[in-house]
């Protein structure tokens, strides 16, 4: 039979919270290294019978750091800390926690802590994972987080049957919008370049673009250029589907290319060149 | 000896938006050859637009044995940071300059190569991916061998990266699962598990599924080596009892 999972409501009563401290950046000559760690302040088990296996050291804490541009990974337990060189990490990473089993034990809730379905004796098996897992990403501010330069450029092609080709999955790893027409292109580059146009320019030509590709990030294909996405809107893999609609991409667009509103302030941008 | 070089990243753009030209209005064989007569080398590596590493060397490739390969670049560039090992810049210079004849022959490029292939085989995307450094044809060799290398034993700590390198499929079952690939106590044990067994191939192929599937429901960074032999061993028995192999 199988177990019951911790944070989902209809299988336990009671979730589990953790909250991790904003990570510790050592700057050394030689070397510089990230210092992570849970709060344990703020971990919390409602459930009063996984509060006492986690008391009784029968499940625990199991947390992780994991880059995936260069294979990075390193696992933790309970509030013990990971220190790492910057070396090892490009970019953003992600962390996730869990609740395992440190140990071969049997789970026998009492009556009402579990969805009944799951009353009764169960046996857990070392490394079984007992709660949801929970993911999400720190862009460390030292590291260059990239940005739309990263992610999307523009190239001319005068032999395209139509005027524009975006194309998702480039060779180069990035979203290439090609252009057909040459004063077109030389004109988005101008624009591009000029500090009081940027902005304007990118919201007017490419943020349809953009949309889509937040939107392409709820989907299960793979991209290149979707890390580096996922840096900038510190996107959450936990809800993936809230990507896909349309009117919440637009909105995580417009929060995080930007302060107080990409959108806005590009509007407000144009006001003041015509003022 | 050549010096490591990373292209300078405008100029690397460059490279790439000259390639889809030319790979969309001509051959890509024939861009192949033009390559590796070194007919770009001047439009693409002009000094003014490479950045020298001091201390490091990419050496030639006596061999054609892809772990010899693999052995003697690492130990010329083991220096290099994981950051550093997964540049664009770097493994660009490194595939359309210093080893594209290592990779013409290596990946048995023949004039029925495709546009796809021709960028799968000689470059790195310039978003830089997991997926991207287990398939390019040279930054592969470095991550693999960066990976598998035993640093406990000192007088063989190319032991697993050997048994890694024996076989392509052997090493597209792990380099390319990056939840394996990035634990280096997962990949050990695999490759620990299937040194002394027959069937190498087919064993791993059916075990890193077996071991992917069960890495969503457990933990395994909670076991010890012993445990994960154990595991390896229950996944071996139960696709002997199946009869998959």
């Amino acid at each position: 039979m199988s177990h019951p999972i911790i944070g989902n409501p209809n299988e336990v009563n009671g979730d589990f919270f953790l909250e991790f401290h904003d990570p510790n950046l050592h700057i050394k000559k030689e070397n510089s290294f990230y210092i992570i760690r849970p709060n344990p302040e703020s971990f919390v088990i409602e459930n009063e019978y996984f509060k006492q296996l986690f008391d009784e050291k029968k499940i625990i804490l199991s947390w992780k750091i994991y880059s995936s541009k260069t294979f990075f990974n390193v696992s933790s337990q309970n509030f013990k800390e990971v220190k790492f060189s910057t070396n090892k990490i490009s970019g953003s990473f992600e962390i996730s926690f869990c609740l395992c089993a440190n140990q071969d034990f049997e789970f026998n809730p009492p009556k009402g802590a579990v969805n009944s379905f799951f009353e009764g004796k169960t046996k857990i098996d070392k490394g079984c994972i007992i709660s949801k897992e929970t993911k999400f990403r720190i862009n460390p501010n030292i590291v260059n987080r990239g940005g739309i330069s990263s992610i999307l450029e523009f190239r001319y092609m005068d032999e395209l049957d139509k005027e524009f080709d975006v194309r998702y999955n480039d060779n180069s790893g990035r979203i290439v919008v090609y252009i057909k027409d040459k004063s077109f292109y030389n004109i988005l580059n101008s624009l591009t370049t000029k500090k009081q146009t940027k902005k304007i320019a990118i919201n007017s030509f490419f943020s349809s673009i953009i949309i889509e590709a937040i939107r392409l990030l709820s989907t299960d294909e793979h991209f290149d250029w979707a890390d580096d996405l996922k840096a900038v809107i510190d996107f959450d893999d936990e809800n993936k589907e809230f990507y896909s609609e349309f009117d919440n991409a637009i909105n995580v667009y417009d929060e995080k290319f930007g302060n107080d509103g990409f959108l806005r302030n590009s509007i407000f941008q144009i006001n003041k060149l015509t003022e | 000896m050549k010096k490591v070089k990373v292209i300078k990243e405008s100029a690397l753009n460059e490279i790439f938006q000259f390639i889809e030209k030319y790979l969309t209005e001509n051959n890509s064989f024939e861009f192949i050859q033009k390559l590796n007569k070194g007919e770009f080398d001047n439009k693409f590596f002009n000094e003014k637009n490479l950045i020298t590493h001091k201390n490091l060397i990419f050496p030639p490739f006596k061999s054609s044995d892809r772990f010899e390969c693999a052995k003697t670049l690492y130990e010329s560039t083991s220096k290099l940071t994981e950051i550093e090992a997964t540049d664009p810049r770097l493994w660009n210079y490194a595939c359309l300059k210093v080893y594209r004849d290592y990779i013409f022959s290596d990946r048995k490029v023949n004039q029925d190569i495709s546009k796809d292939l021709v960028y799968r085989y000689y470059t790195y995307a310039l978003t830089s991916s997991a997926t991207t450094t287990a398939l390019n044809s040279i930054s592969r060799l470095w991550w693999g061998i960066h990976r598998s290398i035993d640093k406990t034993n000192a007088n063989n700590p190319y032991k697993y990266s050997k048994i890694l390198f024996s076989n392509s499929q052997i090493f597209q079952d792990i380099t390319q699962r990056g939840l394996i690939f990035s634990s280096a106590k997962l990949t050990l044990s695999m490759l620990k598990f299937i040194e002394n067994k027959n069937k190498k191939t087919d064993i791993t192929k059916l075990i890193s599924v077996y071991l992917l599937n069960h890495i969503k429901s457990f933990d395994v960074s909670v076991y010890s080596e012993k445990d994960i032999r154990d595991l390896l061993e229950d996944f071996f028995n139960d696709i002997i009892t199946k009869g998959l192999i």
